[in-house]
Protein backbone atom coordinates (compact mmCIF):
# COMPACT_ATOMS: atom_id res chain seq x y z
CA UNK A 1 0.00 0.00 0.00
CA UNK A 2 1.86 3.25 -1.03
CA UNK A 3 1.12 6.42 1.02
CA UNK A 4 3.59 8.67 -0.34
CA UNK A 5 4.75 8.72 -3.60
CA UNK A 6 8.54 8.36 -3.33
CA UNK A 7 10.09 9.31 -6.88
CA UNK A 8 12.82 6.42 -6.02
CA UNK A 9 15.31 4.73 -4.20
CA UNK A 10 18.01 6.38 -2.05
CA UNK A 11 21.25 6.20 -3.52
CA UNK A 12 22.59 2.57 -2.26
CA UNK A 13 26.41 2.29 -0.93
CA UNK A 14 28.61 -0.55 -1.64
CA UNK A 15 28.94 -2.44 1.20
CA UNK A 16 32.13 -4.24 2.41
CA UNK A 17 32.40 -6.53 5.80
CA UNK A 18 34.72 -4.04 7.88
CA UNK A 19 38.41 -5.08 8.17
CA UNK A 20 38.03 -4.44 12.07
CA UNK A 21 34.75 -6.47 11.93
CA UNK A 22 36.29 -9.01 9.68
CA UNK A 23 39.71 -9.44 12.08
CA UNK A 24 37.93 -9.47 15.23
CA UNK A 25 35.27 -12.31 13.88
CA UNK A 26 38.28 -14.20 12.96
CA UNK A 27 40.35 -13.67 16.20
CA UNK A 28 36.59 -15.06 17.45
CA UNK A 29 36.86 -18.17 15.34
CA UNK A 30 40.53 -19.00 16.19
CA UNK A 31 40.32 -18.43 19.66
CA UNK A 32 37.23 -20.23 19.73
CA UNK A 33 38.54 -23.51 17.74
CA UNK A 34 41.50 -23.29 20.09
CA UNK A 35 38.72 -23.02 23.46
CA UNK A 36 37.04 -25.47 21.74
CA UNK A 37 40.28 -28.31 21.40
CA UNK A 38 41.09 -27.85 24.74
CA UNK A 39 37.25 -28.50 25.92
CA UNK A 40 37.44 -31.91 23.13
CA UNK A 41 41.27 -32.72 25.26
CA UNK A 42 39.91 -31.94 28.67
CA UNK A 43 36.64 -33.63 28.48
CA UNK A 44 35.81 -34.90 25.26
CA UNK A 45 32.18 -35.59 25.59
CA UNK A 46 31.47 -32.23 26.59
CA UNK A 47 33.75 -30.67 23.77
CA UNK A 48 31.78 -32.90 21.02
CA UNK A 49 28.24 -31.64 22.60
CA UNK A 50 29.49 -27.91 22.47
CA UNK A 51 30.29 -28.27 18.88
CA UNK A 52 26.99 -30.42 17.87
CA UNK A 53 25.19 -27.15 19.97
CA UNK A 54 27.32 -24.57 17.95
CA UNK A 55 27.01 -25.91 14.75
CA UNK A 56 23.13 -26.84 14.99
CA UNK A 57 22.83 -23.48 16.20
CA UNK A 58 23.86 -21.38 13.15
CA UNK A 59 22.31 -24.12 10.80
CA UNK A 60 19.23 -23.16 12.48
CA UNK A 61 19.47 -19.65 12.05
CA UNK A 62 20.38 -20.58 8.16
CA UNK A 63 17.88 -22.35 7.51
CA UNK A 64 15.34 -20.29 9.16
CA UNK A 65 16.66 -17.44 7.12
CA UNK A 66 16.12 -19.67 4.17
CA UNK A 67 12.67 -20.29 4.79
CA UNK A 68 11.77 -16.28 6.12
CA UNK A 69 12.88 -15.56 2.49
CA UNK A 70 11.02 -18.47 1.04
CA UNK A 71 8.12 -17.30 2.42
CA UNK A 72 8.79 -13.22 1.05
CA UNK A 73 9.06 -14.78 -2.30
CA UNK A 74 6.08 -17.27 -2.44
CA UNK A 75 3.61 -14.58 -0.39
CA UNK A 76 5.06 -11.97 -2.65
CA UNK A 77 6.02 -9.74 -0.01
CA UNK A 78 6.53 -6.29 -1.08
CA UNK A 79 7.24 -4.90 2.25
CA UNK A 80 10.60 -6.54 2.30
CA UNK A 81 12.20 -6.06 -0.83
CA UNK A 82 14.39 -3.81 1.15
CA UNK A 83 15.73 -6.43 3.82
CA UNK A 84 15.54 -9.18 1.07
CA UNK A 85 19.19 -9.48 1.02
CA UNK A 86 19.86 -9.70 4.70
CA UNK A 87 18.24 -13.23 5.10
CA UNK A 88 19.39 -13.68 1.38
CA UNK A 89 22.89 -13.85 3.10
CA UNK A 90 22.54 -15.60 6.37
CA UNK A 91 20.81 -18.21 4.21
CA UNK A 92 24.25 -18.65 2.48
CA UNK A 93 25.46 -19.97 5.35
CA UNK A 94 23.75 -23.74 4.33
CA UNK A 95 27.08 -25.25 2.56
CA UNK A 96 29.85 -24.16 5.35
CA UNK A 97 27.01 -24.92 7.99
CA UNK A 98 26.85 -28.86 6.64
CA UNK A 99 30.58 -29.12 6.99
CA UNK A 100 31.01 -27.99 10.53
CA UNK A 101 27.65 -29.86 11.55
CA UNK A 102 28.77 -32.95 9.64
CA UNK A 103 32.69 -32.64 10.95
CA UNK A 104 31.43 -32.43 14.62
CA UNK A 105 28.92 -35.48 14.54
CA UNK A 106 31.17 -37.13 12.62
CA UNK A 107 33.99 -36.57 15.16
CA UNK A 108 32.19 -36.75 17.94
CA UNK A 109 29.89 -39.39 16.80
CA UNK A 110 30.37 -41.74 19.89
CA UNK A 111 30.49 -38.89 22.60
CA UNK A 112 26.64 -37.38 20.78
CA UNK A 113 24.60 -40.85 19.88
CA UNK A 114 24.39 -43.73 22.34
CA UNK A 115 23.28 -45.39 18.56
CA UNK A 116 26.66 -45.42 17.27
CA UNK A 117 27.56 -47.41 19.48
CA UNK A 118 27.59 -51.31 18.23
CA UNK A 119 27.58 -53.14 21.24
CA UNK A 120 24.95 -50.73 22.96
CA UNK A 121 22.77 -51.65 20.12
CA UNK A 122 23.12 -55.19 20.23
CA UNK A 123 21.79 -55.44 23.60
CA UNK A 124 18.59 -52.54 22.81
CA UNK A 125 15.87 -53.56 21.29
CA UNK A 126 14.30 -50.52 20.91
CA UNK A 127 17.79 -48.58 19.09
CA UNK A 128 17.70 -52.17 16.67
CA UNK A 129 14.36 -51.10 16.05
CA UNK A 130 15.23 -47.19 15.11
CA UNK A 131 18.26 -48.89 12.84
CA UNK A 132 16.78 -48.40 9.53
CA UNK A 133 16.57 -44.08 10.73
CA UNK A 134 19.60 -43.86 13.32
CA UNK A 135 22.63 -45.46 11.52
CA UNK A 136 25.19 -43.22 10.42
CA UNK A 137 25.24 -44.05 6.77
CA UNK A 138 21.27 -43.02 7.44
CA UNK A 139 22.55 -40.02 9.03
CA UNK A 140 25.18 -38.49 6.84
CA UNK A 141 23.19 -39.43 4.21
CA UNK A 142 20.00 -37.82 5.17
CA UNK A 143 22.32 -34.93 6.49
CA UNK A 144 23.68 -34.23 2.74
CA UNK A 145 20.80 -34.31 1.37
CA UNK A 146 19.00 -32.41 3.58
CA UNK A 147 20.98 -29.55 4.09
CA UNK A 148 22.42 -29.63 0.42
CA UNK A 149 18.81 -29.27 -0.62
CA UNK A 150 18.39 -26.40 1.52
CA UNK A 151 21.37 -24.50 0.29
CA UNK A 152 20.70 -25.55 -3.42
CA UNK A 153 17.68 -24.32 -3.17
CA UNK A 154 18.93 -20.88 -1.11
CA UNK A 155 21.45 -20.31 -3.93
CA UNK A 156 18.64 -20.65 -6.20
CA UNK A 157 16.97 -17.98 -5.44
CA UNK A 158 19.69 -16.16 -4.75
CA UNK A 159 21.04 -16.15 -8.30
CA UNK A 160 17.66 -15.22 -10.01
CA UNK A 161 17.52 -12.24 -7.11
CA UNK A 162 20.62 -11.02 -8.20
CA UNK A 163 20.56 -11.53 -11.95
CA UNK A 164 17.74 -9.40 -11.60
CA UNK A 165 19.65 -6.39 -10.46
CA UNK A 166 21.06 -6.15 -13.80
CA UNK A 167 18.34 -7.33 -16.43
CA UNK A 168 15.26 -6.23 -14.43
CA UNK A 169 13.28 -9.01 -16.06
CA UNK A 170 10.43 -10.02 -14.17
CA UNK A 171 10.90 -13.81 -14.90
CA UNK A 172 13.38 -13.69 -11.67
CA UNK A 173 10.49 -13.22 -9.44
CA UNK A 174 8.05 -15.85 -11.16
CA UNK A 175 10.68 -18.25 -10.97
CA UNK A 176 11.12 -17.70 -7.14
CA UNK A 177 7.71 -17.70 -6.04
CA UNK A 178 8.27 -21.70 -7.52
CA UNK A 179 11.40 -21.74 -6.09
CA UNK A 180 10.37 -20.95 -2.53
CA UNK A 181 7.00 -22.73 -3.11
CA UNK A 182 9.41 -26.24 -3.67
CA UNK A 183 11.50 -25.00 -0.54
CA UNK A 184 8.86 -24.83 1.61
CA UNK A 185 7.49 -28.51 0.85
CA UNK A 186 10.83 -29.90 0.97
CA UNK A 187 11.41 -27.86 4.23
CA UNK A 188 8.16 -28.58 5.91
CA UNK A 189 9.38 -32.81 5.19
CA UNK A 190 13.19 -32.67 6.07
CA UNK A 191 13.16 -30.51 8.99
CA UNK A 192 11.53 -32.61 10.87
CA UNK A 193 14.02 -35.39 10.01
CA UNK A 194 16.86 -33.35 10.61
CA UNK A 195 15.90 -32.45 13.74
CA UNK A 196 14.83 -36.06 14.79
CA UNK A 197 18.85 -37.52 13.41
CA UNK A 198 20.75 -34.64 14.97
CA UNK A 199 19.05 -33.46 17.95
CA UNK A 200 16.28 -35.63 18.93
CA UNK A 201 18.54 -38.74 18.64
CA UNK A 202 20.98 -37.32 21.83
CA UNK A 203 18.31 -39.27 23.63
CA UNK A 204 17.61 -42.43 21.17
CA UNK A 205 15.13 -43.85 23.59
CA UNK A 206 12.69 -41.12 23.76
CA UNK A 207 10.49 -39.60 20.99
CA UNK A 208 8.24 -36.04 20.79
CA UNK A 209 5.78 -36.15 18.02
CA UNK A 210 6.23 -32.44 18.47
CA UNK A 211 10.14 -32.08 17.93
CA UNK A 212 10.05 -31.27 13.96
CA UNK A 213 8.14 -28.12 14.39
CA UNK A 214 9.51 -27.45 17.99
CA UNK A 215 12.89 -27.00 16.29
CA UNK A 216 11.29 -25.75 13.11
CA UNK A 217 9.72 -22.37 15.38
CA UNK A 218 12.96 -22.11 17.48
CA UNK A 219 14.99 -21.82 14.03
CA UNK A 220 12.19 -19.20 12.76
CA UNK A 221 12.63 -17.05 15.70
CA UNK A 222 16.10 -17.05 16.23
CA UNK A 223 16.35 -16.85 12.33
CA UNK A 224 14.17 -13.22 12.35
CA UNK A 225 15.98 -11.96 15.42
CA UNK A 226 19.50 -12.46 14.01
CA UNK A 227 17.88 -10.72 10.43
CA UNK A 228 16.97 -7.79 13.06
CA UNK A 229 20.41 -7.73 14.54
CA UNK A 230 22.05 -7.54 10.86
CA UNK A 231 19.45 -5.03 9.27
CA UNK A 232 19.56 -2.81 12.19
CA UNK A 233 23.25 -2.72 12.11
CA UNK A 234 24.09 -2.10 8.39
CA UNK A 235 21.14 0.60 8.88
CA UNK A 236 23.00 1.99 11.77
CA UNK A 237 26.16 2.05 9.64
CA UNK A 238 23.86 3.96 6.53
CA UNK A 239 24.36 1.13 4.68
CA UNK A 240 20.46 0.40 3.91
CA UNK A 241 19.08 3.62 3.81
CA UNK A 242 15.91 2.74 2.30
CA UNK A 243 15.18 1.10 5.75
CA UNK A 244 12.65 2.70 8.00
CA UNK A 245 10.45 2.06 10.99
CA UNK A 246 8.14 0.77 9.00
CA UNK A 247 10.32 -2.00 8.05
CA UNK A 248 11.54 -2.72 11.16
CA UNK A 249 8.16 -2.91 12.60
CA UNK A 250 7.26 -6.15 10.25
CA UNK A 251 10.28 -7.36 11.45
CA UNK A 252 9.47 -7.09 15.02
CA UNK A 253 5.90 -8.77 14.28
CA UNK A 254 7.70 -11.80 13.03
CA UNK A 255 9.67 -11.77 15.97
CA UNK A 256 7.22 -11.33 18.39
CA UNK A 257 4.76 -14.09 16.78
CA UNK A 258 6.77 -16.45 16.81
CA UNK A 259 8.45 -15.85 19.70
CA UNK A 260 4.74 -16.68 20.83
CA UNK A 261 4.77 -19.77 18.10
CA UNK A 262 7.74 -21.05 19.92
CA UNK A 263 6.17 -21.07 23.19
CA UNK A 264 2.66 -22.57 22.17
CA UNK A 265 5.27 -25.49 20.79
CA UNK A 266 7.21 -25.68 24.00
CA UNK A 267 4.07 -26.17 25.96
CA UNK A 268 2.16 -28.16 23.70
CA UNK A 269 5.02 -30.48 23.52
CA UNK A 270 5.16 -30.84 27.74
CA UNK A 271 1.38 -31.01 27.56
CA UNK A 272 1.50 -33.82 25.43
CA UNK A 273 3.87 -35.84 27.84
CA UNK A 274 2.23 -34.94 30.84
CA UNK A 275 -1.13 -35.80 29.82
CA UNK A 276 0.00 -39.43 28.78
CA UNK A 277 2.55 -39.86 31.49
CA UNK A 278 4.73 -42.44 29.86
CA UNK A 279 7.60 -43.40 31.18
CA UNK A 280 9.37 -43.52 27.97
CA UNK A 281 8.67 -40.01 27.39
CA UNK A 282 8.73 -38.35 30.43
CA UNK A 283 11.93 -39.10 31.16
CA UNK A 284 13.54 -36.42 29.03
CA UNK A 285 11.81 -33.50 31.30
CA UNK A 286 12.84 -35.40 34.75
CA UNK A 287 16.39 -35.20 33.19
CA UNK A 288 16.18 -31.25 33.06
CA UNK A 289 13.76 -31.27 36.68
CA UNK A 290 17.29 -32.29 38.22
CA UNK A 291 17.83 -29.54 40.41
CA UNK A 292 20.89 -28.73 39.06
CA UNK A 293 19.03 -28.17 35.35
CA UNK A 294 15.66 -27.03 35.90
CA UNK A 295 16.79 -23.28 36.63
CA UNK A 296 17.61 -23.23 33.38
CA UNK A 297 14.92 -24.61 31.93
CA UNK A 298 13.05 -22.12 33.42
CA UNK A 299 14.77 -19.08 32.25
CA UNK A 300 14.79 -20.86 28.18
CA UNK A 301 10.52 -20.14 28.95
CA UNK A 302 11.71 -16.74 29.90
CA UNK A 303 14.19 -15.95 27.34
CA UNK A 304 12.84 -17.02 24.71
CA UNK A 305 8.54 -16.20 25.34
CA UNK A 306 8.21 -14.07 28.32
CA UNK A 307 10.57 -10.95 27.67
CA UNK A 308 10.27 -10.79 23.81
CA UNK A 309 6.01 -11.04 24.51
CA UNK A 310 5.83 -8.42 27.46
CA UNK A 311 8.78 -6.29 25.46
CA UNK A 312 6.95 -6.68 22.28
CA UNK A 313 4.02 -6.01 22.74
CA UNK A 314 3.08 -2.26 22.60
CA UNK A 315 3.21 -0.82 19.05
CA UNK A 316 6.08 1.86 19.53
CA UNK A 317 8.50 -0.90 20.90
CA UNK A 318 8.22 -2.69 17.85
CA UNK A 319 9.75 0.15 15.69
CA UNK A 320 11.95 0.77 18.41
CA UNK A 321 15.58 -0.01 17.68
CA UNK A 322 16.87 0.70 20.77
CA UNK A 323 14.19 -1.79 22.09
CA UNK A 324 14.78 -4.22 19.06
CA UNK A 325 18.42 -4.87 19.63
CA UNK A 326 18.34 -6.34 23.27
CA UNK A 327 15.33 -8.25 22.50
CA UNK A 328 17.11 -9.76 19.61
CA UNK A 329 19.81 -10.33 21.85
CA UNK A 330 17.59 -12.36 24.31
CA UNK A 331 16.10 -14.43 21.63
CA UNK A 332 20.00 -15.59 20.26
CA UNK A 333 21.00 -16.35 23.53
CA UNK A 334 17.82 -17.98 24.78
CA UNK A 335 18.01 -20.28 21.07
CA UNK A 336 21.20 -21.28 22.44
CA UNK A 337 19.88 -22.07 25.58
CA UNK A 338 17.18 -24.41 23.87
CA UNK A 339 19.16 -26.50 21.97
CA UNK A 340 22.01 -26.91 24.50
CA UNK A 341 19.10 -28.03 27.33
CA UNK A 342 18.30 -30.66 24.49
CA UNK A 343 21.85 -31.77 24.05
CA UNK A 344 23.82 -31.32 27.55
CA UNK A 345 21.72 -33.07 30.04
CA UNK A 346 21.74 -35.68 27.42
CA UNK A 347 24.75 -36.11 26.36
CA UNK A 348 25.71 -35.65 30.58
CA UNK A 349 24.14 -38.61 31.41
CA UNK A 350 25.81 -40.81 28.35
CA UNK A 351 29.42 -39.88 29.08
CA UNK A 352 28.45 -40.81 32.53
CA UNK A 353 26.48 -43.97 32.35
CA UNK A 354 26.72 -46.96 34.74
CA UNK A 355 29.02 -45.04 37.03
CA UNK A 356 27.19 -42.05 39.36
CA UNK A 357 29.70 -41.64 41.58
CA UNK A 358 31.77 -39.97 38.14
CA UNK A 359 28.73 -37.91 37.47
CA UNK A 360 29.56 -33.88 37.69
CA UNK A 361 26.88 -32.44 38.04
CA UNK A 362 25.58 -29.81 35.42
CA UNK A 363 24.90 -27.01 34.32
CA UNK A 364 28.18 -26.46 32.06
CA UNK A 365 28.55 -23.36 31.40
CA UNK A 366 32.36 -22.37 30.93
CA UNK A 367 34.89 -22.09 28.56
CA UNK A 368 34.09 -25.20 26.18
CA UNK A 369 30.72 -23.50 25.60
CA UNK A 370 31.81 -20.39 24.79
CA UNK A 371 34.47 -21.45 22.66
CA UNK A 372 32.77 -23.56 20.30
CA UNK A 373 30.18 -20.59 19.42
CA UNK A 374 32.72 -18.12 19.21
CA UNK A 375 34.14 -20.78 16.97
CA UNK A 376 31.50 -21.46 14.46
CA UNK A 377 29.79 -17.70 15.10
CA UNK A 378 33.20 -15.92 14.06
CA UNK A 379 33.12 -18.03 10.90
CA UNK A 380 29.28 -17.16 10.54
CA UNK A 381 30.40 -13.60 11.00
CA UNK A 382 32.97 -14.10 8.46
CA UNK A 383 30.89 -15.55 5.90
CA UNK A 384 27.81 -13.64 5.99
CA UNK A 385 29.58 -10.67 6.33
CA UNK A 386 31.27 -11.10 2.88
CA UNK A 387 28.26 -12.44 1.02
CA UNK A 388 26.22 -9.52 2.23
CA UNK A 389 29.29 -7.75 0.30
CA UNK A 390 28.86 -9.61 -2.95
CA UNK A 391 25.76 -8.21 -4.14
CA UNK A 392 24.42 -4.67 -3.91
CA UNK A 393 22.11 -4.47 -0.54
CA UNK A 394 18.78 -3.39 -2.86
CA UNK A 395 17.43 -5.77 -5.16
CA UNK A 396 17.13 -2.55 -6.79
CA UNK A 397 14.88 -3.38 -9.96
CA UNK A 398 12.13 -6.07 -8.12
CA UNK A 399 8.76 -4.98 -9.33
CA UNK A 400 7.96 -4.90 -5.54
CA UNK A 401 10.51 -1.88 -5.15
CA UNK A 402 8.55 0.98 -4.99
CA UNK A 403 5.72 -0.63 -2.49
CA UNK A 404 8.29 -1.34 -0.29
CA UNK A 405 9.90 2.28 -0.12
CA UNK A 406 6.55 3.62 0.34
CA UNK A 407 5.66 0.73 3.24
CA UNK A 408 4.03 2.54 5.87
CA UNK A 409 1.88 1.14 8.40
CA UNK B 1 -37.78 5.72 15.26
CA UNK B 2 -35.29 8.50 15.14
CA UNK B 3 -36.84 11.91 16.37
CA UNK B 4 -36.37 14.93 14.19
CA UNK B 5 -32.81 16.55 15.38
CA UNK B 6 -34.09 19.93 17.08
CA UNK B 7 -30.66 21.67 16.23
CA UNK B 8 -29.76 23.03 12.52
CA UNK B 9 -28.17 20.01 10.54
CA UNK B 10 -24.27 21.04 10.19
CA UNK B 11 -22.80 22.30 7.18
CA UNK B 12 -19.59 20.86 5.83
CA UNK B 13 -16.86 22.05 2.93
CA UNK B 14 -16.47 18.61 1.70
CA UNK B 15 -13.67 18.20 -1.58
CA UNK B 16 -13.27 15.07 -3.29
CA UNK B 17 -10.67 13.51 -4.58
CA UNK B 18 -9.34 10.48 -7.29
CA UNK B 19 -7.03 8.94 -5.44
CA UNK B 20 -5.04 8.29 -2.10
CA UNK B 21 -1.97 10.14 -3.29
CA UNK B 22 -4.29 13.19 -3.21
CA UNK B 23 -6.14 12.65 -0.02
CA UNK B 24 -3.23 11.89 1.75
CA UNK B 25 -0.98 15.21 0.76
CA UNK B 26 -4.74 17.62 1.19
CA UNK B 27 -4.89 16.71 4.22
CA UNK B 28 -1.41 16.96 5.23
CA UNK B 29 -1.56 20.58 4.02
CA UNK B 30 -4.94 21.60 5.57
CA UNK B 31 -3.79 20.20 8.94
CA UNK B 32 -0.28 21.98 8.41
CA UNK B 33 -2.67 25.02 7.55
CA UNK B 34 -4.60 25.01 11.14
CA UNK B 35 -7.51 24.07 9.51
CA UNK B 36 -9.66 22.07 11.26
CA UNK B 37 -10.53 18.88 9.51
CA UNK B 38 -14.16 16.94 10.34
CA UNK B 39 -12.68 14.01 9.04
CA UNK B 40 -12.01 11.69 5.70
CA UNK B 41 -13.58 9.41 3.92
CA UNK B 42 -12.15 6.40 2.11
CA UNK B 43 -12.80 3.26 0.40
CA UNK B 44 -9.90 1.45 2.14
CA UNK B 45 -7.87 2.00 4.97
CA UNK B 46 -5.10 4.52 3.65
CA UNK B 47 -2.30 3.88 5.71
CA UNK B 48 -0.61 7.32 7.27
CA UNK B 49 -4.26 9.10 6.66
CA UNK B 50 -5.00 8.99 10.86
CA UNK B 51 -1.75 10.62 11.35
CA UNK B 52 -2.13 13.25 8.35
CA UNK B 53 -5.22 13.89 9.92
CA UNK B 54 -3.66 14.27 13.66
CA UNK B 55 -5.84 11.67 15.24
CA UNK B 56 -4.85 10.42 18.96
CA UNK B 57 -3.78 6.85 19.02
CA UNK B 58 -6.60 4.58 19.21
CA UNK B 59 -7.72 3.32 22.43
CA UNK B 60 -8.71 -0.09 20.70
CA UNK B 61 -5.72 -1.65 22.10
CA UNK B 62 -6.32 -1.09 25.49
CA UNK B 63 -9.48 -2.68 24.73
CA UNK B 64 -7.86 -5.97 23.36
CA UNK B 65 -5.69 -5.89 25.81
CA UNK B 66 -8.23 -5.41 28.47
CA UNK B 67 -10.65 -8.13 26.58
CA UNK B 68 -7.42 -10.43 26.88
CA UNK B 69 -7.21 -10.42 30.14
CA UNK B 70 -10.40 -10.96 31.20
CA UNK B 71 -10.52 -14.11 28.99
CA UNK B 72 -7.62 -15.19 30.63
CA UNK B 73 -8.88 -14.45 34.32
CA UNK B 74 -12.16 -16.27 33.28
CA UNK B 75 -10.42 -19.08 32.28
CA UNK B 76 -8.59 -19.46 35.42
CA UNK B 77 -11.63 -18.67 37.57
CA UNK B 78 -14.09 -21.31 35.23
CA UNK B 79 -11.85 -24.39 35.57
CA UNK B 80 -10.33 -23.82 39.02
CA UNK B 81 -14.14 -23.79 40.15
CA UNK B 82 -15.23 -26.47 38.31
CA UNK B 83 -12.70 -28.76 39.24
CA UNK B 84 -12.22 -28.15 42.87
CA UNK B 85 -13.60 -25.03 44.53
CA UNK B 86 -16.77 -26.51 46.36
CA UNK B 87 -18.43 -23.81 48.05
CA UNK B 88 -21.67 -23.51 49.79
CA UNK B 89 -24.35 -22.60 47.50
CA UNK B 90 -22.55 -24.13 44.56
CA UNK B 91 -20.43 -27.05 44.42
CA UNK B 92 -17.86 -27.57 42.00
CA UNK B 93 -17.08 -31.26 40.46
CA UNK B 94 -13.52 -32.40 41.35
CA UNK B 95 -13.17 -35.48 38.51
CA UNK B 96 -9.67 -37.62 38.80
CA UNK B 97 -8.20 -37.58 35.20
CA UNK B 98 -4.91 -39.73 34.82
CA UNK B 99 -4.74 -39.26 38.62
CA UNK B 100 -4.06 -35.86 38.17
CA UNK B 101 -4.15 -32.80 40.67
CA UNK B 102 -7.33 -31.53 40.89
CA UNK B 103 -6.39 -28.61 40.24
CA UNK B 104 -3.39 -29.16 37.53
CA UNK B 105 -2.16 -25.85 36.32
CA UNK B 106 -0.43 -27.58 33.70
CA UNK B 107 -3.99 -28.56 31.97
CA UNK B 108 -4.59 -24.76 32.57
CA UNK B 109 -3.09 -23.84 29.64
CA UNK B 110 -4.73 -24.39 26.58
CA UNK B 111 -7.87 -23.21 27.90
CA UNK B 112 -6.64 -20.19 29.50
CA UNK B 113 -4.36 -19.59 25.82
CA UNK B 114 -7.79 -19.78 24.12
CA UNK B 115 -10.16 -18.20 25.91
CA UNK B 116 -7.45 -15.01 26.33
CA UNK B 117 -7.26 -15.18 22.25
CA UNK B 118 -11.20 -15.25 21.91
CA UNK B 119 -12.02 -12.42 24.62
CA UNK B 120 -9.60 -10.19 22.77
CA UNK B 121 -10.18 -10.87 19.71
CA UNK B 122 -14.05 -10.30 20.00
CA UNK B 123 -13.82 -7.38 22.40
CA UNK B 124 -11.49 -5.68 19.67
CA UNK B 125 -14.17 -6.20 17.21
CA UNK B 126 -16.77 -5.28 19.35
CA UNK B 127 -14.74 -2.12 20.16
CA UNK B 128 -13.89 -1.33 16.39
CA UNK B 129 -17.90 -1.48 16.28
CA UNK B 130 -18.73 0.73 18.77
CA UNK B 131 -15.83 3.30 18.06
CA UNK B 132 -17.07 3.47 14.67
CA UNK B 133 -20.82 4.14 15.93
CA UNK B 134 -21.72 1.44 13.84
CA UNK B 135 -24.18 0.16 16.14
CA UNK B 136 -27.15 -2.34 15.56
CA UNK B 137 -30.22 -0.46 13.68
CA UNK B 138 -27.83 2.44 12.78
CA UNK B 139 -28.12 3.42 9.28
CA UNK B 140 -25.49 6.03 9.19
CA UNK B 141 -25.92 8.96 5.98
CA UNK B 142 -22.78 9.35 3.76
CA UNK B 143 -21.59 12.71 3.09
CA UNK B 144 -20.71 11.63 -0.53
CA UNK B 145 -21.42 9.20 -2.96
CA UNK B 146 -18.70 7.35 -3.88
CA UNK B 147 -16.55 7.02 -1.26
CA UNK B 148 -17.58 3.33 -0.53
CA UNK B 149 -16.57 2.72 -4.48
CA UNK B 150 -13.01 4.86 -5.70
CA UNK B 151 -13.74 8.63 -4.56
CA UNK B 152 -12.04 9.68 -1.56
CA UNK B 153 -12.84 12.59 0.45
CA UNK B 154 -12.37 15.07 2.91
CA UNK B 155 -14.68 17.11 5.08
CA UNK B 156 -14.26 20.09 6.88
CA UNK B 157 -16.92 21.67 9.11
CA UNK B 158 -17.83 25.44 8.34
CA UNK B 159 -18.96 26.36 12.13
CA UNK B 160 -15.36 25.13 13.68
CA UNK B 161 -13.19 27.83 15.06
CA UNK B 162 -10.06 28.54 12.39
CA UNK B 163 -12.78 27.67 9.43
CA UNK B 164 -11.15 29.74 6.11
CA UNK B 165 -13.36 29.05 2.95
CA UNK B 166 -10.51 30.91 0.68
CA UNK B 167 -7.85 28.87 1.84
CA UNK B 168 -9.34 25.48 2.24
CA UNK B 169 -11.14 26.44 -1.39
CA UNK B 170 -7.32 27.02 -2.43
CA UNK B 171 -5.73 24.07 -0.97
CA UNK B 172 -8.36 21.73 -2.32
CA UNK B 173 -8.20 22.84 -5.66
CA UNK B 174 -3.66 22.86 -5.50
CA UNK B 175 -4.17 19.17 -5.03
CA UNK B 176 -6.59 18.67 -7.91
CA UNK B 177 -9.78 18.23 -6.14
CA UNK B 178 -12.35 17.15 -8.82
CA UNK B 179 -15.31 18.38 -6.88
CA UNK B 180 -15.48 21.59 -3.78
CA UNK B 181 -18.94 21.67 -2.43
CA UNK B 182 -21.18 22.68 0.42
CA UNK B 183 -22.93 19.52 2.39
CA UNK B 184 -25.48 19.75 5.17
CA UNK B 185 -25.56 16.40 7.16
CA UNK B 186 -28.11 14.10 6.84
CA UNK B 187 -30.44 14.34 9.98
Amino acid sequence: MSAHAPSGPAPQPDFHLPAPIRNAALACAVLGAAAFGYGVMSEAWRGWSNGLISAYYFVSIGVGAAFVLAVMHVTKAGWGIVVRRVPEALATWLPLGLVTLGAVTYFGMHHLYEWSNAETVAHDHLLQHKQPLLNPAAFFGGMVFMIGGWAALVFAMRRHSIAQDTDGDEKHTHANVRLGGIFLVFFGLTITFGALQWLMSTEPHWFSTMFGVYQFAGAHVAASAVIVLFTIGLQRGGFLPNVNDNHLHDLGKMMFAFSTFWAYIWVMQYLLIWYANIPEETGHYLARWEPDWVKLWGLNAVLNFVVPFFVLLPRPNKRNPKVLVPVACTIVVGHWLDIYLQVMPATAHLAHHGSPETVSHGPYLGVPELGAFLMVGGLFVVVVGSMLGRASLLPGRDPYLMESLAHDQ
Amino acid sequence: MHDAAPQAPRSFLVGVFDDEHAILAVTRAIAAAGLPIHDCFTPYAVHGLERAQGLPRSKLTFVCFGGGAIGFLTAVALQTYTQGIETSFLSGWPLNVGGKPFIPNTAFVPVCFELTVLFAGLSAAAGLLLFCGLLPGRQPKLLVDGVTDDKFAIALDTAAPGFDEAKARALMAAHHAVEVSYIAEAA
